[in-house]
């Protein structure tokens, strides 16, 4: 097994982590994974303290989310077990779907093979989740998957200072943008 | 002192400020419209790049900001587009003291405003994607009032512009890298199609355009019309940006083809959505649609008067979605509901309102004597010339669009069976009374505004030289 996988497998077990369980308990855990594994792969292309930027703000973006959803004092809507069947096989389809295009993606995008699946792997995982909620919580994890899935692909092509504190901030941004819609309600009258 | 500290760092630091004095929202209000006035004040009269002499004081205005290895350049050729849009900042900000808008309104207003500038202004052109998401951020809390829960029309149009910024880089990358003739001459076309993907996410191009009701219908009226006014201009001088920059685009006509055949798509299904709609805030949606179809058509077309007409065409634009969302606003703050089994007896109780709301509709349907006539009439007539079999279709929904407008005249001149006592105060009838008499002045003066209006084609200074 090629060490390359192991970062792989961690964004595609965070991807089945953030599909099948709803709490914010689980999302948490599975973002801090997916940031773990962008973070490895990221590495190899960029130096580290940018690499690093992306698994701190990652994280920041997560944690902002789950305290504004504890602080809501709401649970999250619980699914059935058919409920996590389905999303299991969405996302099974998913994982095949993003190796299967590998092949003709690469000639398009000529970054590493490694960042191009674990980014595709992202994408995907991203754009399932934003298809399968409504809840600001869950939205916002989608969002941040599927940014985090560019920016892996994107981190191949260009490396720069500003790129990489501006997505960061971007990142932070949606974090902050869900975490207002998650309290918005809560918060003093209009005025 | 450089061009871009005055017009992007200063409502950034602005916008900060009055954050913090946010719950005084007639200074927050006040500060943001006065300085946008200032600012739409200095576009027009202080050149860049200039020695200017005052007294014994010397100043030149640098066109250059570096941050971080990249640059921020406004030049004499933004200016144009400058003053545009801060004078539509200062009227927005000065309608929502007015109109009692929430406490994030202006402080959150100004920011975007200066990420959009930030979009417009950086060197290279890549970096516009990332700033117009950060505008797109920014606007949320301008969007959701606090106290008021999200609703779906706000996510989905954060959820597709944020999948358009993703489009927009890598073709940028594509673009932007370097000497394109050295790539594999298929990679170029591939480019040019992920790019206009991620415009069309980010115009709401059909068929990604379903959020625009759904946000107009759902959202305070005044928010939602700053934010639709503010942005789509501002991604469509960015898209005129892309073209004028890159020489392969600009000798695509499959390109152009493409975006003629968006733009109809969104005449034609905008305008015949608006003949069924039954809620005058959805049609408000259909009409910022309906707009950007117009103005996506005008690019399609690739020829300096195209481009003229679709210069031409902002201003009735930014006026009709002001007196509409004006309008809408006043009809929304005194709780009068606006689907179509609600609105007896609304003209006696807002008489201003309805007028400015039925005017801002007919002007934008292309009705004569109203801001919208003349642009549209020369649209119709650039169409007819050039693209013979698009005017039809072109035809088919401006009568789609008017056929809704002619119902909402239907429904609000429905009188009640008792009097009604006018709700309307002095100051919304002053400020819809204002818009309607610019409805009127440009509809019939259309020369003395249209022709400064022009120059804000400078922006994209190769698509002048078209034909």
């Amino acid at each position: 097994m090629n060490i390359q996988t192991i970062p792989l497998l961690f964004l595609i077990v965070s991807s089945f982590i953030l599909i099948l369980f709803l709490g914010w308990r689980y999302a948490l855990l599975g973002l801090a994974l997916q940031y773990i594994g962008v973070f490895w792969l990221i590495a190899q292309t960029l130096p580290v303290g940018l690499a690093a930027v992306k698994l701190i703000v990652g994280w920041m973006a997560g944690a902002i989310l789950a305290s504004s959803q504890v602080s809501l004092g709401e649970e999250l809507p619980v699914s059935d077990l058919s409920g996590r069947i389905f999303r299991g096989f969405v996302m099974i389809f998913g994982v095949i779907v993003a190796f299967s295009i590998l092949p003709a993606a690469e000639t398009w995008i000529p970054v590493e093979r490694s960042l191009l699946t674990g980014g595709l792997i992202l994408l995907i995982s991203g754009l399932v989740q934003l298809g399968l909620t409504g809840n600001p919580f869950r939205l916002s994890l989608g969002l941040l998957t599927f940014l985090a899935g560019f920016e892996m692909i994107y981190a191949g092509l260009v490396s720069s200072v500003l790129v990489v504190g501006l997505l960061g901030l971007i990142n932070l941004g949606i974090g902050l943008a869900g975490s207002y819609f998650i309290l918005s309600a809560t918060l003093e009258e209009t005025g | 002192m450089s061009a871009p500290i005055l017009w992007i760092v200063i409502p950034l630091v602005a916008g900060m400020t009055l954050w913090l004095l946010r719950r005084r929202r007639w200074l927050a209000g006040g500060i943001a419209a006065g300085l946008s006035a200032f600012l739409a004040g200095l576009a027009a009269a202080l050149p860049i790049g200039e020695v200017i002499r005052l007294g014994g004081l010397q100043i030149e205005l640098a066109e250059s900001l570096f941050i971080l290895g990249r640059s921020f350049n406004l030049t004499n050729n933004e200016r144009p587009l400058l003053v545009v849009i801060f004078t539509a900042c200062a009227v927005w900000f000065g309608g929502g003291l007015i109109l009692r808008q929430h406490r994030f309104f202006a402080p959150f207003g100004l920011m975007v405003v200066s990420a959009l500038i930030g979009a417009l202004a950086v060197q290279p052109f890549l970096y516009a994607a990332l700033l117009v998401e950060l505008a797109v951020l920014l606007s949320i809390p301008l969007l959701v009032p606090p106290g008021e829960p999200v609703q779906s029309g706000v996510q989905r149009f954060l959820i597709f512009q944020t999948l358009g910024m993703p489009f927009i880089l890598l073709a940028g990358w594509v673009f932007g890298s370097g000497d394109i003739a050295q790539f594999d001459p298929a990679i170029l076309p591939r480019a040019a199609v992920i790019l206009g993907l991620g415009f069309a996410l980010w115009l709401g191009v059909f068929p990604f355009y379903f959020w625009v009701p759904q946000l107009t219908n759902q959202t305070h009226p005044y928010s939602a019309g700053f934010v639709l006014s503010l942005l789509p201009v501002s991604t469509l001088m960015l898209g005129l940006d892309f073209i004028s920059q890159i020489g392969w685009l600009r000798a695509s006509s499959g390109m152009f083809l493409i975006i003629q055949l968006a733009g109809m798509l969104m005449i034609i299904t905008a305008g015949i959505w608006a003949a069924f709609q039954d809620e005058i805030s959805r049609l408000f949606g259909y009409a910022v649609i309906f707009e950007s179809g117009y103005a996506l058509l005008s690019i399609g077309v690739n020829t300096l008067p195209g481009y003229m007409i679709f210069a031409a065409g902002l201003l009735p634009r930014l006026l009709g979605l002001f007196v509409l969302a004006t309008a809408l606003s006043v009809l929304k703050n005194h709780d009068q509901p606006t689907d179509f089994d609600h609105l007896q007896g609304i003209f006696q109780r807002f008489p201003v309102a309805v007028i400015g709301l039925v005017l801002a509709l007919f002007s934008m349907s292309g009705i004569p004597l109203l801001a919208g006539f003349p642009v549209r009439l020369e649209a119709l007539e650039l169409f007819a010339s050039q693209q013979p079999l698009l005017i039809g279709w072109v035809l088919l929904g401006n009568l789609g669009f008017l056929i809704g407008v002619v119902r909402v005249l239907l429904h609000v001149v429905r009188l009640a069976d008792q009097p009604e006592q006018r709700l309307e105060n002095w100051k919304e009838r002053g400020i819809l009374l204002i818009g309607l008499l610019f409805l009127f002045l440009f509809g019939l003066m259309p020369g003395v505004f249209y022709q400064s209006v022009i120059f804000i084609l400078r922006v994209a200074p190769a698509l002048l030289a078209a034909r």
